[in-house]
């Protein structure tokens, strides 16, 4: 864990457990910038759902590997970096999940970055180095 | 994510209190898993102390609805939702598959 005042980065590893130690960093985060209850609930949800999707999809292996979350708080915003070393995946192209279909027809397929995607104002992907990196941003 | 469990008659109510996450959503599957196969198909889950609910969270409580909704009378109904996780709900269109209650008393009333 790196802390600067208004900027931190977490180094997970790919197993779920990780989840709590980024909850509890995110909210000591919250607290030092004196950010919402609201605010906090929205992206620790937006980033639970983002990493629980890496760790479950984005590895063809069992080794380890490093999931990297940056956190800044800038003019305003609050940005999440999150970058990975699994295997390509834009979560912008997936598609939408139909919402109003009735119990017995719905999945769970693509709920969750249907969920980060309702959550954050902005949302951007980029493929660099061998790398994905899903930028969630979060006017407070 | 502390889970208790009370009965009334052939009802069943499951008290969460904590996170319902994706560290925490498979204890509450195994608990409403084995009560449906005991054949408790009146459930009620009490969610009033859930102040947190994510996608693994939703996944089991549809699982659990639609298994429960196969047996003549059976539901899964809830009780005390706050307005977060309510909103996660919405978000996910999920509000329209519950009756949602404001206490477990009218939760139980609902069955009979």
């Amino acid at each position: 864990m790196i802390k600067k005042g208004n900027f931190i980065t977490v180094k997970l590893r790919n197993n779920i457990s990780e989840i709590e130690r980024l909850n509890i960093i995110l909210f000591q985060f919250g607290k030092i910038n004196n950010l919402s209850q609201n605010i906090l609930f929205k992206m620790n949800l937006a980033l639970e759902e983002t990493v629980t999707n890496i760790i479950k999809y984005a590895y063809n292996d069992d080794t380890e590997h490093a999931i990297l979350i940056h956190i800044s708080l800038s003019r305003g915003i609050l940005t999440a970096e999150i970058e990975d070393d699994g295997k390509p995946f834009n979560p912008l192209n997936s598609p939408k999940p139909d919402i109003n279909k009735p119990i017995e027809d719905r999945t769970m397929g693509g709920l969750g970055i249907h969920i980060v995607r309702n959550l954050m104002d902005k949302i951007e992907y980029r493929r660099d180095r061998n790398k994905n990196f899903l930028i969630l941003k979060k006017g407070i | 994510m502390e889970i208790t469990t009370k009965q009334l008659g052939d009802i069943h109510t499951v008290v969460l209190e904590g996170r319902f996450d994706s560290m925490t959503a498979h204890s509450v599957e195994e608990k409403l898993n084995s009560m449906l196969e005991s054949s408790h198909f009146k459930m009620i889950v009490d969610l009033s102390g859930v102040d947190y609910i994510s996608s693994a969270g939703l996944r089991v409580l549809l699982s659990a609805t639609k298994r429960a909704r196969q047996e003549k009378d059976g539901d899964l109904r809830l009780t005390s939702i706050q307005t977060q996780v309510r909103q996660v709900f919405d978000m996910a269109g999920f509000t329209q598959f519950y009756k949602v209650y404001d206490s477990e008393e009218k939760a139980v009333k609902s069955f009979t």
